[in-house]
């Protein structure tokens, strides 16, 4: 199946988009909703885009570009990317002597997949996202590819539409609690041990009453924030619904038991899902960090 | 009360310490990602074979069926140090079927199968679980039914550890169709040979296999009962008792937090550094309840409540320590590679994603934490029962 398939028109719509992202979410499809989003919220007109962002608190952005007479030259590594395997274009930070403000010393680059120095290697993901590591050695793009450059598009304006898709991923997320939710009641309703569904036992009715309280959590961060996309919303968006959705899939593992550790099961493709999920647009680490710090710009 | 080491026992520790250091060394060539241990049966059973004839793997159990006559510590040590060095002497014939064996078989038994097991000559595997009995043991539905000369098996067993590779298998079936099923149970030990018992393997989360057993129309004499007929029940839930020291899972434990604490080093984060301290004292508790069943078991007392807080713990850290490790690692903790084999160059080997998926099931193998709690709370803490 075609990932890209489900999100070709992706519509430049944040509530359009975050009931997508909650329906496929439940669902549990994997697709690439998240990077076409962002592409869509920051005008960028490619095909089949993958984002290298800063993810993580511990990592770093690897890739400098630097100008020449004849436009941008971009070397370094970009890391890890979420559906880097089969993208046909890369949106890439970069490191770059003309930042775009003295806060966020950063460019935001559009890089074609088949660009000559643009090298991917395929990861093994257990996110089920199509991971590639991709290499840039001393690519070279014209100074339109630039996509903040001299004012054209300023660096709050990429800020706040890649805040829009940290709401999008937070909404996916959601809806990958609110399915993992579904599939641990209906597993602990009808499966029986000791003589009655084992819903009917406190110890697991509880655990399902959490599970409840994690999804909503999420569900309703995603709607505030979906109404009111500003910078702070968007963190804790992402920061409650990476949690929930964790707790929310680990418990379905917990609650189907060894069964539910074949990889044909339910709970697996799930909990995959999320652990993907939790570090696109940024884990949670360096969504507290923007809450802690907002004059950083990040 | 805590578990205090001897001279004796360091000295030993260190043996078995250089000994699985020299045995890992060039265990990348014998890959197997199929398999539970990460390598191939052909290198996990020489292995054994070398950890056999040292007298590692049966050091805790009778001189009189080739063991080492030591306190239990002394294969919970092994067990800890097989865990931190990977190596593929943790699910051994004795620690999966021994403590059954030396509880419950005839001499004939156990001088056919104990020797044999302590040298590692043998791989065993347990299958008790049914695809509508897990932790719900008497809710089994595997039949044997006496005949002349034996019983004939029929039924299905799931989620079988090993159960491909094993020659042996200790299972459980009912032999009485009217009786209560605690008072219905017999336990058989039978090789994997047998004549109508049929493995079928099934891929996990983390892509290696558990087994599962079909028995039809499986005729087995009846010098294949292990223990007493209609005993089973009784006899399966003491022998569980006995697998939850927990010591290899705060082996892993302990070099996955060895791992990670060596990569964050130079790093010289404060957020790492705090979720790392954290991890310390987690560890620490872990630790500390590993080694008071230690202790306890040394003593000779008969413990629940301790064993079940300890694996709760350590099994519960285990994922905590996984998801650390991804977390830090930001995209790049999803690289999974597998555990040996020809490295792809993933930070931390890959590692700690592969852990993340693996650390799954502890928690619901082998007694699932939510029934170990029940039995914190009902035999340490001796609260009311309601019957249902």
């Amino acid at each position: 199946m075609n990932p890209w398939a489900n999100v070709a028109s992706a519509p430049n719509d944040l509530s359009a988009l975050v009931a997508r992202a909650l329906e496929l979410g439940s669902q549990c499809r994997a697709t690439p909703l998240v990077p076409a989003a962002a592409a869509g919220f920051l005008g960028v007109a490619a095909p089949r885009v993958a984002m290298a962002l800063v993810c993580g608190a511990t990592t770093d952005v690897g890739v400098r570009a630097f100008h020449d007479h004849d436009g941008w030259v971009l070397s370094g590594d970009a890391g890890a990317i979420p559906w880097g395997s089969t993208a046909a274009t890369f949106l890439i930070a970069a490191r770059t002597e003309s930042p775009s403000s003295s806060t966020a010393p950063l460019g935001l680059f559009v890089v074609d997949a088949s660009a000559p120095g643009v090298i991917r290697t395929a990861r093994p993901s257990i996110g089920a996202d199509l991971l590639s590591h991709v290499h840039l050695a001393g690519v070279r793009i014209d100074d339109s590819a630039r996509h903040d450059d001299a004012g054209r598009v300023p660096w709050s304006s990429v800020v706040a539409a890649l805040d829009k898709a940290t709401i999008v991923a937070a909404a996916e997320l959601a809806g990958l609690a609110r399915g993992a939710l579904a599939a641990a009641i209906a597993y602990a309703s009808t499966r029986e041990q000791f003589g009655a569904p084992i819903a009917t036992y406190q110890a697991l009715a509880h655990r399902l009453a959490d599970m409840a309280i994690d999804t909503e959590s999420a569900e309703l961060a995603v709607e505030e924030s979906a109404g009111a996309p500003t910078a702070p919303n968007a963190s804790r968006a992402k920061i409650i619904a990476n949690d929930a959705a964790h707790r929310v899939t680990a418990a379905l593992h917990q609650i189907n038991g060894g069964v539910g550790f074949y990889l044909d099961q339910v709970p697996p493709a799930y909990y995959a899902r999320v652990l993907a999920l939790r570090v696109e647009m940024g884990d949670s680490a360096i969504h507290r960090l923007r809450l802690a710090y907002p004059a950083a710009g990040l | 009360m805590l578990f205090r080491s001897t001279p004796e026992l360091d000295a030993w520790r260190a043996e078995v310490q250089a000994f699985l250091r020299d045995e890992m060394r060039d265990a990348d060539a014998y890959a197997d990602p199929t398999d539970l241990t990460g390598l191939s049966e052909s290198f996990e059973r020489a292995h054994q074979l070398r950890a056999g004839a040292r007298g590692y793997l049966a050091i805790s159990s009778p001189v009189a069926y080739g063991g080492g006559g030591r306190p239990p510590s002394w294969k919970a040590t092994y067990s800890y140090e097989a865990a931190y060095h990977d190596a593929p002497s943790i699910d051994t014939a004795l620690t999966l079927a021994g403590s059954a064996l030396e509880a419950f078989g005839n001499a004939a038994q156990k001088q056919a199968l104990l020797p044999p097991m302590a040298r590692g000559e043998i791989e065993a595997c347990i299958a008790y679980t049914e695809p509508h009995a897990g932790s719900d043991l008497a809710a089994l539905s595997t039949t044997a039914d006496a005949v002349e000369g034996g019983f004939v098996l029929n039924g299905h067993k799931a989620l079988i550890t090993g159960g491909h590779k094993a020659d042996w298998c200790v299972t459980i079936a009912r032999t009485d169709r009217d009786a209560p099923p605690r008072q219905s149970m017999t336990m058989f030990v039978l090789p994997t040979s047998t004549a109508g018992l049929q493995r079928t393997r099934r891929v996990t989360a983390n892509r290696w296999t558990l087994s599962e057993f079909t028995f039809t129309d499986a005729l087995v004499p009846a010098s294949t009962v292990l223990g007493e007929v209609g005993r089973g029940w009784q006899q399966v839930t003491s022998a569980l008792a006995d697998e939850r020291s927990g010591m290899a899972h705060l082996g892993w434990a302990t070099r996955l937090y060895e791992q990670l604490v060596d990569w964050a080093r130079p790093l010289g984060n404060p957020l790492v550094a705090d979720r790392l301290a954290q991890l310390d004292v987690e560890l620490s508790i872990a630790r500390r309840f590993a080694s008071r069943v230690m202790a306890l078991q040394d003593a000779g007392q008969h413990l629940i409540a301790e064993a079940s807080m300890s694996k709760v713990y350590v099994t519960e850290l285990l994922q905590r320590l996984a998801l650390a490790g991804v977390d830090l690692l930001g995209v790049d903790g999803l690289w999974h590679e597998v555990l040996f084999g020809p490295r792809a160059g993933a930070p931390l080997r890959g590692r700690f994603a592969y852990e993340l998926i693996e650390r799954i099931h502890p928690t619901v193998s082998v007694g699932a934490n939510e029934i170990q709690r029940d039995s914190i709370a009902r035999f340490g803490l001796q609260l009311p029962v309601r019957r249902r």
